[in-house]
């Protein structure tokens, strides 16, 4: 209020006669220095004002980028990924739609289900193999936004991804009434991001080898210590374990679809995921020599 | 129109360009970066690439300056790097595909017409990992033409390149010249001579000189002598002189003497860019 009250002064002491005649007083009688070479003040003045005209433009993502544009960018990063690659993922998704349908029981569809978060940190990783290295240097200096690109290089895999678990996911639901479907898909889909940012961050980092190695180990790691833990706290696991393993896998399920520790051990693999995706984020939006540019 | 001012940049403590400033407009021709290995033309090119950034310094080109947005200033820029590995399980047009959809051109012709014009239409299909250093390099090349860049920095373009591919180089980037600021970078001055318009000389991150090529070499008229010696007495005055060219015929050599005064027996000559350059470089004695 008191510097609305400050303006208005301001600007009544401004429109007045008497300070715009101190005022015109005061330009007239100032000495403006000369000027020796007119053409090079211009371009003195020149990347000033050049610098001027792009400052408000620093968005990392395009907020008005359509739908087409990403397909488009999408659509590139896809001509990326080789044959080899598509041939994998066609014979996992038929592997499992085959075992999903025929298996008798719950055993394999659920093996292969679990295993399904490494194959999309495995396809990560493969989107960041070293061969596709030599091309960083070009997609950094080229107008997509590295972030952008990153973006566009996961999504296909994730789709591609996602669609065979959820054909899993489906099959097994159908096959188990019992279950409680949309529990599974979320306790599913933490790790499968928590893994798949880990993956995307050990291969900008480290290379594809380390890209593949750290989620499958620590997917191998953590589900190891988990059944190791558990089955020595529940003699109901163990007992079904000596007797009928499909019964105790069709077990487990249930126990995973029905506990809330499961959603919260996903929703952590989410947050770690998330943490490795903006770390992932940092080491390829940095310029070669590790100095902040503005893209 | 590419303005650089008091561009600095250092990796560490090793300072890799020290106050460089130039000037380029389209129709300047092609420009060429003449220095030794180390003298800084690879870090000067990709920083123009907005690559790595100054450490010091403004750069605008087109209106655009690089302290802001980069996307408008990227949308320009067809840059080459000086050591290109392109993924070789990928074809030449698969790569220039890709990379030209990055830039936002969508239509294959004209990545099918690149390497036509470079003469690799024929080797479009097929896997990088086939292809030869010099067939890489075109494909290098022809990735940087893509989408007709305003500003085109070619790092090393005819390194490893045969005559006819080097002929072919040359005409596209002339054609291309009145368009676009062509800036190349190269450590062979007889190259330099016949391709570039204008030249920018540097040695230890600084530029020495900047201008016409027929300028920098006026500057070592009435300098250049040939001698000819007796060829054991070559290590003796190879100490004495400044000498930027040997050519041994029998028991006698022929030297290209860089020198303010008239050394006996030297016969003046009209200088040539190698000439001029050396003699910026290191001088006289």
């Amino acid at each position: 209020m008191m510097d609305e009250n400050r303006d208005n002064d301001n600007n009544e002491n401004v429109d007045s006669p008497t300070a715009w005649g101190h005022l015109t007083g005061l330009l007239d009688g100032y000495d403006v220095p000369p000027v020796p070479d007119k053409a090079q003040l211009i371009e003195r003045l020149k990347p000033l004002v050049e610098a001027r005209q792009t400052v408000h433009q620093q968005t990392p993502l395009r907020s008005n980028w359509h739908l087409r544009a990403w397909l488009a960018l999408m659509g590139a990063q896809v001509m990326l990924l080789e044959p080899p690659f598509w041939i994998a993922m066609f014979i996992t998704a038929g592997l499992g739609v085959i075992i999903g349908l025929f298996a008798d029981a719950g055993t394999l569809p659920m093996l292969f289900t679990w295993a399904a978060p490494v194959l999309g940190a495995v396809g990560v990783a493969y989107a960041y193999r070293p061969a596709t290295e030599g091309l960083r240097e070009l997609e950094r200096i080229s107008p997509v936004h590295p972030i952008e690109l990153l973006y566009a290089r996961l999504i296909p895999v994730l789709v591609c991804n996602g669609i065979l678990a959820l054909i899993l996911l489906s099959l097994i639901g159908v096959r188990t009434p019992d279950l409680v479907l949309w529990r599974i898909v979320l306790v599913w889909f933490g790790p499968l991001l928590g893994l798949t940012g880990l993956a995307l961050y050990c291969a900008v980092r480290w290379g594809s080898t380390v890209g593949v190695a750290a989620p499958v180990l620590s997917w191998g790691a953590l589900n190891l210590f988990g059944w190791t833990q558990f089955s020595t706290q529940n003699m109901v696991v163990q007992s079904m374990a000596a007797f009928d393993p499909i019964e105790m896998t069709h077990w487990l399920w249930l126990q995973a679809s029905a506990s809330n520790w499961a959603l919260i051990g996903s929703a952590v693999a989410f947050s770690i995921g998330s943490v490795c995706f903006w770390q992932a984020q940092r080491v390829l939006g940095a310029p070669a020599d590790g100095k902040a540019l503005a893209h | 129109m590419l303005t650089v001012r008091n561009l600095s940049k250092a990796y560490g403590k090793e300072p890799a360009l020290h106050n460089v400033s130039l000037s380029a407009a389209p129709g300047d021709g092609l420009i060429a970066l003449l220095g030794a290995n180390g003298s800084g033309k690879s870090t000067l090119l990709r920083v123009l690439a907005t690559a790595i950034p100054p450490d010091t310094g403004d750069i605008s080109f087109a209106g655009y300056s690089y302290a802001g947005d980069l996307r408008p200033v990227r949308q320009l820029i067809g840059y080459l790097p000086q050591a290109l590995e392109l993924p070789g399980t990928l074809s030449a047009f698969k790569v220039l595909h890709y990379l030209a959809r990055l830039k936002g051109v969508h239509d294959r012709v004209e990545s099918l017409k690149l390497l036509d014009t470079l003469g690799l239409s024929t080797l479009a299909d097929k896997p990088l990992s086939q292809l030869s250093s010099g067939q890489l390099r075109m494909v290098g090349i022809a990735q940087a033409l893509i989408g007709s860049p305003r500003l085109l920095l070619l790092d090393e373009c005819l390194r490893g390149l045969d005559t006819h591919e080097r002929e072919r180089v040359i005409r596209l980037l002339r054609t291309r010249g009145t368009e676009t600021v062509t800036l190349f970078s190269s450590h062979v001055p007889a190259e330099v001579e016949r391709m570039a318009a204008r030249v920018i000389v540097l040695a230890h991150g600084s530029v020495l000189f900047a201008g016409e090529v027929s300028a920098l070499i006026a500057q070592a008229a009435g300098c250049v002598y040939e001698l000819r010696i007796d060829a054991r007495d070559l290590s003796r005055l190879m100490q004495q002189l400044t000498v930027s060219r040997i050519q041994r015929q029998g028991d006698q050599a022929i030297l290209r003497v860089l020198s303010s005064c008239p050394p006996t027996d030297g016969v003046l000559v009209s200088a040539t860019l190698e000439d001029a350059y050396l003699l910026r470089v290191i001088g006289t004695r």
